[in-house]
């Protein structure tokens, strides 16, 4: 299956409602698919496909149906992105949960269509003004985009707050098998949405605390729950069971080339691995740090000028060296393994 | 004798509207509208950004916060997820007309069953007083010192002109909210006909939303502050200066609510 | 809220600590039955008070001033 079928697939298998999009390439196929989808009307749940005016009618739309208490999704890419980071600072305040598949391609401006990795620090930092945080997922097959799919619905429901899938035009456009195991549609909890208040107390959605003391408690509660968000960091570790010659950090289709590398530099006799986070925030910091302790040296892999380098040096105080892959270029596997020296 | 108090408003709660304001006899009006047609509970009111957002503190049924100018988008979403709510936003000119332009002319295009309610009073009144794109020549803002439009600027921009070109909209008048001053032998008065006439804009445009139809009502009102002038004063503008530029009026009434 | 002791036919019934004394009531009110009073609510405002024998006559119950309040401070007008 197309990496951008097996995520409408998995969106709407996962119980998706709503649909918000504009189309922009990289991304559109995920739409045309989920197009593809609503009219053919299998799924109870896929209430509402719409084409959206502009990214940021998209994201008000997310935000007003993630507010009533709704499943919703978007897909964009870099361009779309920064149109959305205002209404994503007002859900992550308002704590409304949706999910945005970011395809990432070459920046910043319009840059190019080709697969890049540089929306990363834009994701992982602040994603909106006022100190915003995302819940950040990169996959590196099509199979754990569609998993991702469905588990950043259900941390965004239990977190309440917007989830982004970080991929790139490679996992979106490239065939590869799947796995899928039809489940329930999610049925998240929302007793706090705003859909009428029926005899109940009314709920409010709200960002604006004009009184110093009640935006710092509700930044107090944000904060909270960001350090209970923390557990939820997820990774993957090849080849980490003894000490290492080289680690190798990478994630998204990075790390595919980076995994292909350690192979064969495993078969050549060096001892080589890869950490790979999926989720990106949190970050498995404590895990990384771990690992690297056996290692005697760490290389990032990815398509940007060492954002996770960046990362890693603010979570854990390690410094990696860095190869990066600017302008839509995929890491060479040739570069990447000469790395390790 | 106890007199049966409006429950879509907190009961010991104010609303942080400047004395004479109108924004909170618009909001009395729609608390009044909805207890009328029994729907408060199924409500949802969607602020927008500038003293409409003031609401929150105040008014008791569902309520979204959007951001500057989204109101629409945001309604939107909602009403085509839980079609059985009443969505409804207070937005400023500014809001709707300056940097939510695009988001109110689709929800026009689409006709999506919402309601817009435009409260207009010429300037941008949260910030400040600023020119917003309302503004007539001869008040002054603070970013027109000199009370005259820059002339790139064009003329002020009139909001049910724009959506009269739009058949998604079922419901588009516009009406004075303001109490018009009345000037007798001895002293001065002020007229209750504005009030009524705005509370059946108010209660007619959401009857078209429960037909199924886009509504949008757009109310004159003052900004005394903003504008520097007394209560009086500013009232005597809306019913010398504005109205005579803005003209009210039904522009629509599809499904004859207004009967 | 404010109630006047006085008897009458109809009676304004007032949630002054809403009132912030814009007088728009005051001046609608036909027979003159409403003055801003002299005590503060919490607002910091001097709230609208109520007479029965108002400068014009005796309040009709034409709730006026119900529909031109913004405060929703005046809550209705019934009879007394």
């Amino acid at each position: 299956m197309q990496g951008a079928e097996a995520i409408a697939f998995a969106a709407a298998e996962s119980g998706l409602e709503a649909y918000f999009g504009y189309p922009i390439t990289p991304s559109s196929e995920i739409m045309e698919n989920l197009a593809a989808i609503y009219e053919k009307g299998k799924y109870g749940n896929f209430r509402v496909f719409f084409q959206t005016s502009s990214e940021i009618e998209s994201i008000n739309m997310l935000f007003g149906a993630g507010a009533s208490g709704h499943i919703a999704m978007t897909a964009t890419s870099g361009p779309g992105l920064s149109l959305m980071a205002e209404g994503i600072s007002y859900s992550f305040l308002s704590q409304v949960p949706f999910l945005i598949i970011d395809v990432n391609r070459g920046g910043p401006g319009l840059g190019n269509v080709e697969p890049e990795q540089s929306d990363l620090s834009f994701v992982y930092w602040s994603l909106g003004h006022g100190g915003t945080r995302v819940i950040a997922m990169s996959p590196f097959t099509v199979s754990e985009a569609m998993t991702l799919v469905k588990k950043g619905f259900e941390l965004a429901f239990k977190y309440r707050m917007p989830a982004v899938m970080l991929t790139d035009g490679v996992i979106v456009h490239m065939y590869e098998n799947i796995s899928w195991k039809t489940s329930e549609p999610l049925r998240p909890e929302v007793s706090w949405s705003a859909r009428g208040r029926g005899n109940g107390p009314r709920h409010e959605i709200n960002s604006i605390y004009l009184e110093p003391k009640d935006l710092r408690a509700v930044k107090g509660d944000l904060l909270k729950k960001l350090e209970a968000l923390k557990k939820e960091a997820a990774y993957e570790c090849y080849y980490c069971d003894g000490p290492l010659d080289a680690l190798y950090i990478s994630y998204g289709i990075s790390a595919r080339i980076a995994l292909d590398a350690v192979r064969d530099l495993r078969r050549s006799g060096i001892r080589a691995g890869l950490f790979r986070p999926i989720t990106i925030y949190p970050f498995a910091g404590e895990a990384l740090a771990n690992v690297a302790k056996m290692a005697k040296k760490l290389v990032t892999v990815e398509m940007n000028e060492g954002q996770m380098a960046k990362i890693i040096k603010a979570e854990t105080g390690l410094e990696p060296e860095g190869l990066g892959y600017l302008g839509g270029e995929v890491p060479r596997l040739e570069e990447v393994m000469e790395a390790w020296r | 004798m106890e007199v049966k108090q409006l429950s879509t408003f907190f009961p010991n709660a104010a609303n942080t509207y400047c004395p004479g304001c109108e924004h909170g006899l618009l909001l009395k009006f729609i608390g009044m509208a909805l207890e009328e047609l029994g729907v408060v509970d199924r409500a949802v009111m969607v602020g927008s950004v500038g003293c409409s957002t003031l609401a929150y503190k105040f008014i008791n049924v569902d309520y979204v916060q959007a951001p500057h100018g989204r109101a629409p988008s945001i309604m939107q979403a909602i009403k085509l997820l839980e079609p059985e709510s009443v969505v409804f936003a207070i937005q400023g000119d500014g809001d709707a007309l300056s940097i939510g332009l695009q988001e109110l002319i689709n929800a026009a295009n689409r006709g999506i069953p919402v309601t817009v309610f435009l409260y207009n009073n010429m300037v941008f009144g949260m910030t400040g007083g600023q020119m917003a794109p309302t503004t007539p020549n001869g008040l002054k803002t603070t970013t027109t010192p000199g009370g005259i439009r820059y002339k790139y600027l064009g003329p002020p921009l009139d909001a049910c002109k724009i959506l009269s070109g739009f058949d998604g909209v079922k419901y588009l008048k516009r009406v004075i909210i303001t109490p018009r001053p009345i000037y007798t032998k001895d002293r001065l008065m002020y007229s209750s006909k504005e009030a009524i006439e705005s509370y059946r804009a108010v209660l007619n445009a959401l009857k078209t939303q429960l037909n199924g139809g886009f509504s949008f009502v757009e109310f004159l009102g003052t900004c005394n502050v903003n504008w520097k002038m007394t209560i009086e004063e500013s009232k005597k503008y809306v019913h010398e200066v504005t109205a005579k530029m803005f003209r009210p009026g039904l522009c629509r009434d599809e499904f004859g609510v207004e009967k | 809220m404010y109630r006047s002791v006085l008897k009458g036919k109809y009676e304004v019934i007032i949630n002054t600590e809403r009132c912030k004394g814009c007088e728009i009531c005051v001046h609608a009110c036909p027979q003159q039955n409403l003055e801003l009073g002299d005590d503060v609510n919490g607002l910091g405002y001097h709230p609208v008070k109520f007479s029965f024998h108002g400068k014009a006559g005796d309040c009709t119950g034409c709730n006026i001033c119900y529909w031109v309040c913004p405060e929703y401070a005046i809550l209705g007008v019934v009879k007394a």
